[in-house]
């Protein structure tokens, strides 16, 4: 399993020392839109085995792609070379409105349908394979499916692959009072393909995915039980907030080789 | 009335105050505004309003972390309130898709000169407002703080290309 982080700005000195144990980076295809970033983004390319993630172009949303936001996004892919790319089964924005940020989707099989077709239509301009990321959010949309099959369903019609947010699946677990393991196994272990996982948040009794906290041990749990059902390829920390300085990533990282069964 | 999906009602939702507290107070009679198909009725009928608003927090959050970059100064002498403000600010405000970061800055700082004035920086204000506009150059007097004083200068801004741009400041 290769074990990686996403790229941030205060990251890269880090990074780019070679810090042990990590074999792969993330690369927020946002963050690489300005040309500016090109040879960084080249420079990279020639160090790690890079994954681009995209998180604006709204696959949920009805209706064609953003023609402008997916070829930025192909022409970071051409540039980084990665394994794969990925987006998340949301949306982002609509018509009228920009919301900045990703929001839930229903779960029917019209919404498989719409998902899906992005899906393939971003992987073939792109050339490459795409996952597809569940998301936290306090907002829950009822539909026709469950979750879990909905999740399947959109992995078959789409030709995608899953990237499992262990730390959304963790606080959606909470937030909805279900249970995370059950809800695992009611997916087809062979379209999880990547890991994200990172700190979460508690205020009263909500989760909150703040990208800010070192990682639990009960994360670190239900990602040992991820790698144990499924072939998973790669786990990725993906730390935004109050990034720490070079020994506490190390530290994290270290807690990603206990997934992995390194020590 | 045209026909909407669940998508686009709850991005309305989410990202107007307004029409949540009008949801809040009566689910079935704001739903039935939209002409949407009975499924999507019900879908939306049973979203709670308090997970709505706790939603529509962490959207707002996002575009305060947006205003924040472009406002340092403001918000470094608003410290722990400038969340806080920037919520009452934008709440009531959605982020349409013409808009963008400036805007919302520029909206923010409106705010702040009839809430908070002695808090907004000028320049910063001048400096948005010029970034937003389609002028080639602009000078404008500010007042900057200095220790426990403050001190008169102009700022000047000169556009070079569509992205490149120049700041000068000058005491007099």
């Amino acid at each position: 399993m290769l074990i990686g982080v996403g790229y941030r700005h205060p990251l890269a000195r880090w990074i780019e020392s070679g810090p042990p144990g990590v074999d792969c980076l993330e690369i927020t295809a946002e963050h690489f839109f300005s040309a500016e970033q090109d040879k960084v983004l080249e420079r990279l390319s020639r160090r790690f085995s890079l994954f681009v993630h995209g998180l604006g172009l709204s696959l949920g949303t009805p209706g064609p792609l953003d023609q402008d936001a997916v070829q930025q996004f192909a022409r970071v892919v051409r540039l980084a070379d990665p394994m794969w790319i990925s987006e998340h089964v949301a949306f982002t924005r609509t018509a009228q409105v920009d919301l900045g940020h990703l929001n839930p989707v229903p779960p029917t099989r019209e919404m498989v349908d719409i998902i899906a077709d992005h899906a393939r239509a971003v992987a073939d301009i792109c050339q490459k394979p795409i996952l597809l990321e569940n998301i936290t959010s306090h907002v829950q949309l009822q539909g026709e499916l469950q979750e879990t099959d909905f999740l399947n369903m959109l992995c078959e019609k789409g030709g995608c692959g899953l990237l499992l947010d262990v730390t959304n699946l963790y606080i959606n677990s909470r937030n909805y009072g279900f249970d995370p393991t059950r809800w695992l196994q009611q997916l087809a272990p062979d379209h999880i393909v990547q890991l994200h996982i990172v700190g979460y948040a508690k205020r009263g009794e909500r989760y909150f995915d703040s990208h800010a906290e070192p990682i639990q041990p009960e994360l670190i749990q239900l990602a040992q039980e991820v790698a144990a059902y499924a072939p998973v390829r790669a786990i990725v920390l993906e730390r935004d907030e109050d990034i720490p300085q070079a020994a506490e990533m190390e530290i994290e990282i270290s807690k990603l080789w206990e997934v992995d069964g390194r020590h | 009335m045209a026909a909407i999906d669940v998508i686009a009602v709850l991005s309305q939702l989410l990202s107007d105050g307004t029409l949540r507290d009008a949801f809040a107070a009566d689910p079935s009679g704001t739903v039935a505004q939209y002409d949407l198909t009975e499924n999507d009725r019900r879908a939306i009928r049973q979203l709670s309003p308090q997970d709505l608003e706790v939603q529509a927090r962490i959207l707002l959050g996002k575009r305060w972390d947006a205003v924040r970059r472009c406002l340092p100064s403001t918000c470094g002498r608003l410290a722990t309130e400038g969340r806080e403000l920037f919520q009452q600010s934008a709440r009531k405000r959605p982020r349409l898709l013409a808009d963008h970061d400036l805007a919302d800055t520029i909206a923010f700082c409106d705010f702040l000169a009839v809430m908070r004035p002695l808090d907004l920086d000028p320049a910063e204000r001048n400096r948005v407002k010029f970034l937003h506009s389609n002028s080639w150059i602009t000078i404008r007097p500010v007042r900057s703080r200095r220790g426990h004083g403050s001190c008169r200068r102009l700022q000047l801004l000169i556009r070079l290309s569509r992205r490149r741009w120049h700041e000068f400041q000058f005491g007099v």
